[in-house]
């Protein structure tokens, strides 16, 4: 395990930030952290990287704990801050040289894995330019590139693409995907369940300070029993079909919107091909579309909420 | 050395704020400049000189070097000393008033002391406490000190000035700094202080930055961050002092005794202990405006402490203030340096300065150390 928690509980005087928290991460990775504000994501990121002591439980990176080897930990971590952490009066450039011979780098090496950072952030164009003429994406991406100068095992990020336009956003994503490729491990904390979804190979749902689930999606997704969305978009539509399709076994509702007809069964009912079957006597098909539970459902099923309640 | 490197990025980031730069190095200099009268900044005090003579019957080598230090040319400053044919001679001066004194060299002078004897030098004036016999004594003191010989002097004993009484630093050429010229230098020193805001104001920016937490998790040992920012701080800083101290070498050091060193050293220990107060203040406060306001009302309160002690009015609480004032002492430092004040002084005022700078870089260092929440 690159990773390992075990019932790590930490408050604040009265308040229970992280409550019996226990998370592992295999090497190769990509941990979500997947909560909505105030469930305990930063703080458990915090306890990791050492900011923050945590009142009870146990924390090993690369096997090691904190506290008898300290730096060796941090020499191999990448972090990511939630707040854009850079210098904005230092060119792109030096702000990783400043952070990356913090790690050790100098000479050569320094300006390789400089320019190495800002081409892979796609901000080579920019390396003599100040971040306070950057945009907020610019900035979050250079903000990465610090974080990763250094050719960390473990990259931490948290809430990476807070605020930033789809762009922006999709270019980290993809850089995102790169890092993991050339073999970073990632835990990847947001309340975007739509990223999350996307990136991560595993999944860990915290509410309140405690881990309400986890494992891969699919595994999250197979938790829930929920029902399953056909959509169906139909040259024509009438509602005798419709009533009709309601007393097929398994269907639980059944209702038309336009020319679309969506149909709501249960999960594993498997009648999708006499569904279709029947729909095609009575109308031209003309796509269909088997709606799979999102994570958001899966939240929402867990929590009874929203992610952005 | 990660502090060095982060001490290198502090200073390029300091000099690269426009708003630091015109804040902290522009202002107290156009400040002093303004405020100061360089050429005006100095009075010559007349200083009418004591006419003394001395007659040497002895013609020993003792003797004949009491007569080179009669003739130096730091005593011809204060004294018109001649030398008189003989004892009665000189006497009769004494007795006219056109001498203030005679000092008498007896035939046997530079034996006994060269035996080991005890001897004595006379002196004759119609004063019972001339300034020629406080010139003798230091004669007398510089003799004991190298001979070893206790009881040369006689009856002349050396008394201590007493601590109770104010020394008024004169340079050999009988100039001091004005009342009027101590307002405008102290007011740079105070322009001077307010350099700690830079300290302050880069640790809250690296706190509201987020940098800090970036820092925090990197493999540096846990002093090395706030050090390097210190020294960082301190160098840029440094800047303007370095203004101060070229003026008080070239312009106030001209009129008097020259000391590049004590006056660097002065300083040195000045920017060092505001650097590192602005930082413990911001450190301690994690507050803008906490710490602007603890800063400001500092240099208030110990700079018009040192104004008040540096022109003499300073009584009471004040006088207390004095004590812990980092204005005051280097002023004391660099006045005394360059006007001939007591070496004892510029000595106390130096170890209250060290002291000062070290216990606030201690604190800030423990303040500013990383540690887990």
């Amino acid at each position: 395990m690159l990773v390992e928690v075990k019932n790590m509980v930490k408050h604040y005087k009265d308040v229970v930030a992280v409550d019996n928290v226990s998370l592992a991460i295999e090497e190769g990775d990509i941990l979500g952290l997947l909560g909505p504000n105030g469930a305990g994501k930063t703080t458990t990121i915090n306890a990791m990287i050492g900011l923050t002591r945590v009142d009870s439980g146990e924390i090993r990176i690369f096997g090691k704990n904190f506290k008898d080897c300290e730096m060796e930990i941090k020499r191999d971590l990448g972090i990511v801050p939630q707040d854009i952490a850079i210098f904005e009066d230092l060119t792109a450039y030096e702000n990783l040289c400043y952070f990356g011979k913090l790690y050790g780098l100098k000479g050569s090496l320094m300006k390789e894995r400089a320019e190495e950072a800002l081409e892979f952030t796609g901000l080579i164009e920019k390396k003599k330019q100040y971040p306070k003429k950057f945009s907020g994406g610019m900035k979050r991406r250079l903000n990465i590139a610090c974080a990763i100068v250094h050719h960390p095992k473990l990259i931490i990020m948290d809430e990476p693409t807070v605020g930033i336009d789809p762009q922006s956003r999709n270019h980290i994503l993809q850089s995102i995907k790169q890092l993991n490729k050339s073999g970073s491990t990632i835990i990847y904390s947001s309340h975007y369940m739509e990223e999350v979804e996307e990136l991560c190979t595993k999944i860990v749902i915290l509410d309140n300070g405690r881990v309400i689930a986890k494992g891969s999606k699919d595994e999250l997704k197979e938790q829930v029993a929920i029902d399953e969305r056909v959509v169906i978009e139909l040259s024509s539509v009438n509602f005798t079909m419709v009533d009709n399709i309601k007393q097929v076994q398994g269907v639980k509702d059944s209702y038309v919107n336009g020319n679309e007809l969506t149909v709501i069964q249960n999960k594993n009912s498997k009648n999708l091909a006499r569904l279709i079957d029947y729909v095609s006597e009575n109308s031209e098909i003309l796509s269909l579309n088997v709606e799979k539970p999102s994570l958001e459902t899966v939240f929402l099923i867990l929590t009874g909420r929203t992610l952005r309640d | 050395m990660s502090f060095l490197h982060i001490t290198y990025f502090t200073v390029l980031r300091n000099i690269r704020d426009w708003k630091f730069i015109v804040l902290f190095i522009l202002a107290p200099l156009v400040l002093f400049l303004v405020t100061t009268n360089a050429t005006s900044g100095f009075e010559k005090i007349k200083i009418e000189k004591v006419k003394a003579a001395y007659f040497d019957a002895d013609g020993g080598p003792v003797a004949r070097q009491l007569g080179q230090f009669l003739q130096s040319k730091e005593t011809l400053d204060a004294f018109d000393i001649q030398k008189v044919e003989s004892l009665d001679e000189g006497k009769q001066m004494v007795r006219e008033g056109k001498l203030e004194a005679l000092i008498y060299v007896g035939k046997d002078f530079s034996a006994s002391i060269e035996q080991g004897k005890q001897t004595k030098l006379e002196l004759h004036s119609s004063k019972s406490n001339s300034q020629t016999r406080l010139l003798v004594e230091s004669f007398i003191d510089t003799l004991n000190a190298f001979s070893a010989i206790k009881t040369l002097g006689g009856d002349i004993k050396v008394s201590e000035v007493l601590s109770g009484i104010e020394q008024i630093a004169l340079s050999p050429t009988g100039k001091t700094l004005k009342n009027s010229a101590k307002f405008p230098y102290l007011g740079g020193m105070n322009a001077l202080f307010l350099g700690a805001l830079l300290g302050s104001l880069s640790v809250i920016m690296s706190i509201k930055k987020n940098t800090l937490l970036r820092l925090n998790v990197s493999p540096i040992n846990r002093f090395a961050y706030v050090s390097g920012q210190l020294l960082g701080n301190f160098l840029t800083l440094f800047g303007s002092s370095s203004v101060m101290i070229g003026y008080t070498y070239f312009v106030i050091g001209s009129y008097g005794r020259e000391n590049i060193l004590s006056i660097i050293l002065a300083f040195l220990l000045f920017t060092a202990t505001i650097t590192a107060l602005g930082m413990s203040a911001a450190y301690l406060t994690k507050n803008t405006g906490l710490s602007v306001l603890i800063v400001v009302c500092l240099m208030l309160f110990l700079g018009n402490a040192a104004i008040a002690g540096a022109i003499g009015t300073a009584n009471g609480f004040f006088k207390w203030v004095l004590n812990i004032s980092p204005q005051y002492y280097t002023y004391l430092i660099v006045t005394d340096t360059i006007f001939d004040g007591p070496a004892s002084r510029i000595q106390s005022s130096v170890i209250s300065m060290a002291i000062f700078a070290s216990v606030l870089i201690a604190l800030t260092l423990f303040l500013g150390r990383r540690k887990p929440a």
